[in-house]
């Protein structure tokens, strides 16, 4: 079989989980948390980790009595059909964030880089590169996110030092914004954006066992949340709350605040360089794990005929939306319905499987 | 009306002589043509029934002819009163044709006729075995191969032969070790060979060879074959004695502290070399042949107790399934790396002995091939093409300064072009006022577009590049400099490129100098060239894409089954040698991606003189006194 996914450890665990779930923060979420949350947004990348965290716990529990990977594990618990549901749902969550992602980041380009060029040209170009990383397979997109992740980590931190002369405490008051209600309401829901730390219990024969696994997801969900947690505390004291809901590139807008000299500012083109790379890392790997399921699922020999025709496709979809505010529309809707679903459905499903044939067994262990 | 005819005719062709241009008859150009026959795979005559069946029957008529010339001789000796010298003649005669018959059943001189001539076993008759050098080596037409007839003068004399190739043997060591004392020979018993070795040939390595394979590669190596009629089998004797280059300085990997020699083109001389600063007596060295014309020796050399075995087969391995003609180094590297189309290189290859020691000792393997003065070291990873020679003779901060400004040089040489046209064509305001201001005045009257300026002054460079290592001696260097500088001011002078063009390109090329790797430079000044078509197409975000593909394209690759960008990605136990070069003292473990059979290369505590104290001129282990 072709699309073994090799092997790998902690630190291309991390990086896997930290790429996909914090690129989304050079889109417009934070604008959404804002809205949502009001000056208690900050607070929303905990409350996700922590919902997402336990529910992921609970998968590990499962995984540590069932062998295998996810896959596997369901096709145990739940029986073929339940197992290919569950991919089939897996399949259609990575699809599509690719797909929304794609169409964000060609929006990104045309009002930040290139604003003469076509959307489909650059939603064309993304892909293929995507597709090229496909091709390599996980461990490379792995290895090179790995690489790219302490540059990116400097250059954010670099970025929120360099904003603190704009920073006013006050904006942040009052400090539980509309409610712990609302902010519950919020945060709950949005755990779906953590959905791609399931990657790792996907792909649990690359990495040696679940510890490996689990400090993976610790490690790479505790720094997206440290710096989502961050950057938004950086943005609402910057813009405030009245400001920051209504920007649609809020990252673009916090690098152009950046002025240390008159040599040193106007450094957002600098930065495109890293969203274009991280952008491109998310779109590889949500193809990736869409053309990884599919092929497990139709018991393929190889998933590279699937490469080409999935990344057309996805290019073509990524096209549909009107324009940039459906786009963002359709990626809140989609992690704060459709993947948080996900995230609470599925390890309480396998939870419950799981316990369920434990008692059946040993009730049939007591008869005999 | 005649003559008027006449006059015009003449006219015309004056004219026509003077106008129509005739070139000079030169002879015409050799041509290579394609062969006639289309099919390829036809065997020589060689291998023919016919060609088969001749060399038999003239084995077996110049048997006969052997055997008719005994019965003669026998027969006169016999008429007249033999005497003792002509009878042990005889005798000696007709046991070298029983020898030879035994040759002759027919089995196996249809066998023999049907075999590769190299494959053959040697004769008992000095006659066949000459015939037979004389084909493998085609005397007739190649007068390198001396053929030395003589006596051995026994009673009675027995025919001898020397075989080598001339140049490559010292022939004051034939004459002194081989014919002086065989000269000497008054009788030979038992095993003629055995004998000669043990009782009369001072040469210092001789070995008895049973087939003709062995003979053609000793003789094609230097040594000198001895065949002795009546013996089944020669003696290859150490010769070699041809001229070669003493051991001189490196050329292109110079240093200002550490080791001065490079390796030769002599093979035995670089292992010796390599020996000479690594003398351990697990350095072990493995011969194998290359090439199926050029038989090239070549040595993979690797530390028993420290190299991971399944790594040596693979090398072994390799090198062993190589099918070629005709192969050097440089080839060789091609022909066993994993990635044989991707411009940067999974070998190093370098001419220094101290380099491939270092690199031995941290479990790696070493390939050296006769003829090439470079060294190939696998498995190796990105990190190992930036060290260079005097990292280790450098104290920590300057070694680790040396390696970060060779990393950034090499990130300056790829992208600073892309970025400077990224930049001016759709990033403006990145940069500050007064530079954009000044490099916008710079252009103002240059008619081309960035992209033009950037390509054409590149390629300018290349050319000089190119043309200032083709041109032999200091008139190499002359141009080079000339070159640039007469070709750089000419063209900002006519305002055909901007000097922060001409600036931008000259801090590249000077960067990509700066990369110890010769090949790794060349890597990097390829794939320059779409960096620069990405930045001035797509911008910043054509150069985040094209970092992000040579990303992807590094992290796929492997050398030797070692991850090319390890020890970063994968991550593996850091080796404190990567992008700080460590404390020699505290490298203590070798490189982890290696998975070598020892992994501890020296104590936790390598200066052990920190822990020992001196009093009054004892010295005691601080540890002990507590």
């Amino acid at each position: 079989m072709s699309y073994q996914p090799g092997k790998m450890g902690v630190a291309a665990g991390t990086a896997i989980v930290f790429t996909t779930t914090f690129t989304s923060f050079f889109l417009s979420v934070w604008s959404v948390f804002t809205d949502q949350a009001a000056t208690a947004a900050w607070l929303v990348p905990s409350i996700n980790a922590v919902c997402f965290l336990s529910l992921f716990w609970i998968v590990l529990y499962v995984m540590q009595r069932v062998p295998g990977d996810l896959y596997e594990v369901a096709e145990r618990l739940l029986g073929k059909t339940g197992a290919r549901l569950i991919t089939l749902y897996f399949i259609t969550t990575f699809f599509i964030d690719a797909v929304l992602t794609l169409r964000q980041f060609a929006e990104n380009t045309l009002l930040t880089a290139i604003p003469s060029l076509d959307i489909s040209l650059v939603a064309g170009w993304y892909v293929l590169i995507a597709s090229f990383y496909v091709y390599l397979g996980i461990e490379p997109i792995a290895r090179a996110a790995y690489i790219v992740l302490p540059v990116g980590l400097t250059a954010l931190t670099l970025l929120l030092l360099g904003l603190y002369t704009k920073f006013h405490l006050y904006n942040l008051r009052p400090w539980l914004g509309d409610g712990l209600g609302v902010l519950l309401k919020s945060g709950v829901p949005s755990s779906g954006f953590y959905l791609h730390t399931f990657i790792l219990a996907i792909l649990a024969p690359a990495f040696q066992n679940l510890r490996t696994i689990r400090t993976a997801a610790l490690l790479g969900i505790g720094l997206t949340t440290i710096f989502r947690t961050l950057t938004l505390i950086m943005y609402m004291g910057i813009f405030s709350v009245e400001v920051g809901r209504e920007k649609v590139l809020p990252f673009y807008e916090m690098a152009r605040l950046i002025y240390l000299s008159r040599y040193l500012q106007r450094v957002e083109a600098f930065y495109i360089i890293l969203w274009v790379i991280l952008g491109l890392a998310t779109i590889a790997i949500d193809l990736y794990m869409a053309n990884y399921l599919l092929t497990r699922l139709f018991n393929l020999q190889s998933m590279r005929p699937l490469i080409l025709p999935l990344a057309i496709i996805a290019a073509q979809l990524a096209l549909i939306p009107a324009d940039i505010a459906t786009a963002i529309e359709l990626n809140v809707k989609a992690d704060t319905i459709y993947f948080a679903a996900g995230v609470l459905v599925v390890p309480v499903v396998l939870l419950m499987a799981n316990l369920i044939k434990g008692k059946r067994k040993a009730k049939s262990c007591a008869t005999n | 009306m005649e003559g008027l005819a006449n006059s015009l005719t003449k006219i015309i062709s004056s004219l026509k002589n003077l106008l129509i241009y005739e070139p000079p008859s030169i002879p015409t150009p050799f041509v290579l043509e394609e062969k006639q026959s289309e099919n390829e795979s036809e065997k020589p005559a060689e291998s023919s029934a016919l060609t088969e069946s001749a060399d038999e029957l003239n084995q077996l008529l110049r048997f006969a002819q052997h055997l008719e010339a005994t019965i003669e001789q026998a027969k006169s000796a016999i008429s007249q009163e033999p005497t003792p010298d002509k009878i042990d003649s005889i005798l000696q005669q007709i046991k070298v044709l029983e020898a030879q018959k035994a040759e002759l059943s027919p089995i196996l001189l249809a066998y023999n006729s049907g075999e590769n001539t190299e494959s053959r076993n040697i004769s008992a008759s000095l006659e066949e075995n000459s015939l037979i050098i004389k084909k493998i080596f085609q005397v007739s037409d190649n007068e390198d191969i001396i053929i030395r007839d003589f006596f051995i003068p026994t009673n009675p004399p027995r025919k001898a032969m020397l075989v080598f190739t001339q140049g490559l043997v010292d022939n004051k060591d034939i004459t002194s070790s081989i014919l002086m004392p065989l000269f000497a020979v008054k009788e030979l018993s038992g095993d003629i060979l055995e004998f000669l070795i043990t009782k009369h040939l001072s040469s210092n390595q001789a070995k008895q060879v049973k087939d003709f394979q062995a003979i053609v590669k000793g003789i094609n190596g230097g040594d000198t074959a001895l065949f002795v009629d009546g013996a089944n089998g020669a003696i290859l004797l150490f010769t070699k004695g041809f001229e070669h280059r003493a051991i001189g300085r490196p050329q292109l990997e110079q240093t200002i502290r550490g080791s001065q020699s490079a390796f030769t083109e002599t093979l035995r001389t670089n292992i010796t070399l390599v020996r000479l600063t690594l003398r351990s007596p697990d350095l072990v060295t493995k011969m194998i042949t290359l090439g199926k014309r050029s038989r090239i020796d070549c040595a993979v050399m690797y530390l028993q107790s420290v190299a991971n075995p399944d790594l040596v087969a693979e090398v072994k391995r390799r090198l062993s399934n190589i099918s070629t003609d005709n192969i050097t180094a440089g080839m060789l590297e091609q022909f066993i790396e994993d990635h044989p189309g991707i411009p940067f290189p999974q070998i190093l290859s370098t001419e220094r002995p101290d380099r491939v020691s270092s690199h031995l000792s941290e479990g790696r393997i070493a390939v050296l091939v006769d003829g090439d003065p470079f060294a190939l070291v696998v498995p190796i990873s990105l990190f190992t093409l930036f060290g260079s020679p005097e990292d280790f003779a450098l104290k920590l901060p300057s070694g680790t300064f040396m390696r970060a400004l060779r990393y950034l040089s090499a990130f300056v040489a790829v992208i600073l072009p892309a970025f400077y046209l990224a930049i001016t064509y759709y990033h403006q305001e990145a940069v500050p006022t007064d530079l954009i201001l000044a490099i916008a005045g710079a252009r103002e009257r240059i008619p081309f577009p960035a992209i033009a300026e950037v390509l054409f002054i590149e390629v300018s460079f290349e050319f000089i590049r190119e043309a200032g290592t083709r041109i032999p001696g200091l008139l190499g260097q002359t141009l080079g400099i000339v070159g640039g500088i007469i070709l750089g001011q000419a063209v900002v002078a006519a305002s055909l490129i901007s000097p922060v063009t001409v600036v931008v390109v000259a801090i590249t090329a000077i960067a990509s100098f700066s990369i110890p790797d010769f090949r790794m430079g060349m890597a990097v000044r390829q794939i320059r060239f779409l960096f620069i078509i990405a930045g001035a197409t797509l911008g910043l975000i054509g150069v985040a894409s094209g970092l992000f593909v040579v990303l992807g394209v590094l992290s796929s690759m492997k050398s030797f089954g070692v991850p090319y960008l390890s020890p970063i990605a994968p991550k593996t136990t850091p080796g404190l040698d990567t992008m700080v070069r460590g404390p020699v003292y505290r490298q203590e473990q070798r490189p982890d991606e290696l998975n070598t059979q020892d992994q501890s290369r020296q104590p936790p505590i390598s200066r052990k003189w920190e822990k020992q104290r001196t009093e009054g001129g004892n010295v005691t282990d601080e540890l002990s006194t507590r």
